[in-house]
């Protein structure tokens, strides 16, 4: 066994350039940028208990999302199995919710391109973030914040590919749901006019 | 199977029936499907055939070109949102090294 000395310098140079993003993680699990930090504290100081079980050659940052992830469900398991009984409820066919999604047919008449979501100011967006449950948030975080992969969410999470596909997908339709539901309330989106749903659902529908 | 999933199913096949009248061609796909897979399709989790056609079909249709502008200026303010902030705050670091100097070695724990 490495001296360690050694042994900690090997893991600070591969694990602490990643702090960031784990830190970013972190306050998205959280809540709370003392609470990040202390969450990412701990995930960092059990990363270096188990290094010796991490696989050299594979992403380190996945690897320390998992065990960011965990460090905070034990934290909050009460919490957790609330959420897993939501979740449960929440997670439909996507072919069923992309029916029903209807953000781009609602503002297609007045911005068809949704140039509005860039007026949104970040804290709005991630007042959002943070009001999804932790389930689709952890998975939209993941997929947008670091481009993780579905697989890589995948095993991050500890659920199968397509539930990770299912959740990235409804985790977005809720967000935008409720950005869009802001960006009318402060009138960053004009009101549609009346009636003007209607004759443009039937004209896009050709 | 209860009868509110029966119902939601025939539902879902009578709007499918007025989709088919929508379009077919571009990239083999109706519309429905490209809306379905858009997401797919932009994270790259598609094979590589699916991610042809599906693509083809988002670029070329009229009808859901705009959604595709659409769902990637959505993207686009959450990621830039979601980036934030940059970095962890200042100390952070000197915090986990100092921990980890007085933490133990391997399996400490059970």
């Amino acid at each position: 066994m490495p001296d360690e000395s050694q042994r900690r310098s090997d893991f600070s140079e591969e694990a602490l350039p990643e702090m960031d993003a784990i830190y970013r993680f972190a306050l998205r699990l959280a809540g709370s940028p003392d609470a990040a930090e202390d969450l990412t504290q701990e995930t960092y100081l059990r990363a270096y208990r188990s290094w010796d079980s991490f696989t050299r050659g594979t992403r380190i940052r996945s690897w320390l999302f998992t065990i960011c992830r965990n460090v905070h469900l034990r934290k909050f398991d009460r919490a957790r199995r609330h959420d897993e009984i939501l979740v449960e409820v929440a997670e439909e066919d996507p072919r069923q919710i992309s029916r029903e999604a209807g953000v781009f047919m609602a503002t297609r008449d007045r911005d068809p391109e949704g140039a509005f979501w860039d007026q949104i100011v970040d804290a709005q967006i991630l007042e959002a973030i943070d009001k999804l449950p932790p389930h689709f948030r952890e998975a939209v975080v993941l997929c947008d914040l670091e481009d993780l992969s579905y697989e890589e969410i995948g095993q991050v999470v500890g659920i199968p590919v397509g539930t990770v596909k299912s959740r990235v997908f409804r985790a977005r339709r809720i967000l935008q749901e409720s950005l869009h539901a802001y960006a009318v309330e402060t009138g960053i989106l004009p009101l549609a006019r009346e009636g003007a749903g209607r004759t443009t659902r039937q004209a896009g529908d050709r | 199977m209860n009868w509110t999933h029966e119902l939601r199913r025939l539902l879902g096949r009578m709007r499918g029936g007025e989709g088919a009248a929508m379009q077919r061609s571009p990239g083999g796909i109706s519309c429905q499907e490209a809306a379905e897979r858009v997401f797919e399709w932009m994270d790259g989790a598609l094979d590589p055939e699916e991610t042809a056609r599906v693509g083809t079909h988002l670029r070329t249709c009229a009808h859901c070109y705009p959604m595709l502008r659409f769902e990637e200026a959505f993207r686009a303010a959450v990621k830039d949102a979601a980036s934030r902030p940059g970095a962890a705050p200042a100390g952070l670091e000197d915090r986990i090294t100092e921990a980890l100097t007085g933490s133990g070695g391997p399996a400490e724990e059970s």
